[in-house]
């Protein structure tokens, strides 16, 4: 679904990704976990577009990022920390995004407002909406359409744990309906839980990319998050 | 192009929705109307007029240009997530801005000026597009300085000292150069330095426009010598068509390679 070859980026001299290969396989969920600051949110804003990396390709299908604006229409996203127009409401923002879709069909909209029990915010401005809440209209957002791929980065901060179990049985569903996900997080048992394939990322490198439930096997521990601590401990 | 026409339709809405645009509208409308009233002479009155469209006009939109755009970035973010060119975008935020910017200025100062029937439509309408022109201007140097300037007080800043610039102090260093060398011919170089300052270039259009070149001192004089009332005319449009090109094109450059 997503291939990303020998893929740089740097913030003026700030070098953030340093070559990363990767691929997203489809109908599968990908974790992405490493330490603050490792890069990320950088790397799934190159996919997204939102960042212009230096060098190195990403495809998603057989659409080069670069060249084409149109692949976005392929994807959900849910960004880390989610910042709307202050003094639109939050049904405004909604419809904006459903204006602005090229058609697509807002086919999730009554579920998802059912899911999050959001239809008491939505004629509230985003300016008076509890952090949670925005997390809340940005899952809406990123799960709107019924998109081939989802980018979810950090999707259960900040939220309570009823929305933290609703958005992972979100994830599990569209996962069922064929959709790949690309999900940053640092809770390691949660993603244990969902995810298919590990992604660890430390300081711009790939260091770990591999099937969760292997990855465990050869560390020869009893949990992913034994697995990462002994894993992390070798490479010092 | 469908959207093109939704984003700007969208902060058309978002801005008329702001109370602010409103009050500005009303207050030229008072203001006009006080100046025709009180005036009654139409040179006076266009000489007044010319201290809001071509002074005031000029600062609200810069200062209010750069706000809207440092207001916008969240805006910005959530669109840039979605199947839209950057081009499209920004093209977008731009004719959202100035829209509203021209239907203040014909509501503002057109109406009050066609209803009082002192002036003739013709140079009403001189007074308006040319007015329409410097606030493009200077929303799309407004453009250019939130694009590459992050800080938001640092990038007002910067646009109150570019309008300062471009409305006083060129003048006063037009005024010191014409003085200091007096004894030279010089006209040719001040009257090219007054075509450079899309503001100077817009007052000198409108006052040639009714004989009133005398007010404007040595480049008035020279101006009329050197070119006719319609080639001004071209002349001043180019003019103020390549300031607005300049500045929205370098920023739109910037925005292009932007990291969101
Ligand atoms: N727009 C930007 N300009 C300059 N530096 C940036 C920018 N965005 C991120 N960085 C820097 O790039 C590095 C990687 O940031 P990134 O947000 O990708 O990390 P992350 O892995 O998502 O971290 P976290 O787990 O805290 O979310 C950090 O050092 C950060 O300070
Ligand atoms: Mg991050």
């Amino acid at each position: 679904m997503v291939t990303i070859k020998d893929l740089y980026k740097s913030y003026g001299k700030l070098e953030v990704l340093k070559g990363i290969n990767l691929s997203f396989e489809r109908g599968k969920i990908t974790a992405i976990v490493g330490p603050n600051g490792s890069g990320k949110t950088t790397l799934m804003k190159c996919i997204l577009g939102l960042v212009h990396f230096n060098k190195g390709k990403i495809l998603i299908d057989s659409n080069d990022v670069s060249s084409n604006f149109n692949y976005r229409e392929l994807i959900g996203y849910m960004p880390q920390i989610g910042r709307y127009p202050e003094n639109l409401k939050a049904i405004e923002i909604i419809k904006l995004i459903i204006e602005l879709s090229n058609n697509r069909k807002p086919v999730n909209l009554d579920y998802l407002i059912d899911l999050f029990n959001f239809q008491p915010h939505l004629n509230k401005f985003v300016k008076n909406l509890s952090g949670g809440t925005i997390q809340k209209l940005s899952a809406i957002l990123a799960f709107l359409f019924d998109s081939k791929l989802y980018i979810l980065d950090e999707p259960t901060a900040g939220l309570d744990p009823i929305a933290t179990v609703d958005i992972k049985n979100l994830i599990t569903k569209k996962r069922e309906e064929g959709a790949t996900f690309a999900v940053v997080s640092h809770q390691l048992t949660e993603v244990e839980s969902f995810a298919d394939n590990l992604v660890f990322i430390l300081e711009g490198k790939i260091v770990i990319d591999s099937p969760i439930k292997d990855f465990i096997t050869t560390t020869g521990k009893q949990n992913l998050e034994e697995a990462v601590i002994d894993f992390l401990k070798v490479q010092n | 192009m469908e959207t093109l026409y939704k984003i700007t339709k969208f902060q058309i809405q978002n801005i008329i929705r702001s109370n602010w645009i409103i009050i500005y509208t009303f207050g030229l409308i008072l203001t006009t109307s006080l100046i025709i009233y009180f005036t009654n002479d139409s040179s006076k009155v266009i000489v007044s007029l010319m201290t809001i469209m071509f002074i005031l006009n000029p600062l609200i939109g810069i200062l209010f240009g750069s706000i809207y755009l440092y207001n916008s970035r969240e805006f910005i973010e959530l669109v840039l997530t979605q199947p839209i060119k950057r081009s499209t975008l920004y093209s977008g935020l731009f004719l959202g801005l100035v829209i509203p910017f021209i239907l203040v200025t014909i509501v503002g100062v057109g109406l009050p000026l066609a209803a009082s029937n002192l002036i003739e439509p013709d140079l009403i309408g001189n007074l308006l597009s040319t007015s329409i022109l410097l606030v493009c201007i200077f929303v799309s140097i407004a453009f250019l300085i939130t694009t590459f300037i992050v800080e938001r007080s640092a990038g007002l800043g910067i646009a109150f000292i570019i309008w300062l610039f471009l409305c006083w102090i060129y003048d006063g260093f037009l005024l010191f150069f014409s003085y200091a060398f007096q004894d030279y011919p010089i006209e040719r170089i001040i009257l090219a330095l007054t075509i450079i300052n899309p503001i100077d270039l817009a007052r000198i259009n409108i006052l040639l426009r009714f004989e009133a070149a005398a007010m404007l001192g040595i480049t008035g004089a020279v101006f009329q010598d050197f070119i006719s009332a319609s080639l001004g005319k071209v002349i001043t449009f180019a003019v103020h068509l390549i300031w607005i090109f300049i500045p929205f094109s370098i920023g739109y450059f910037r925005f292009k390679k932007k990291d969101f």
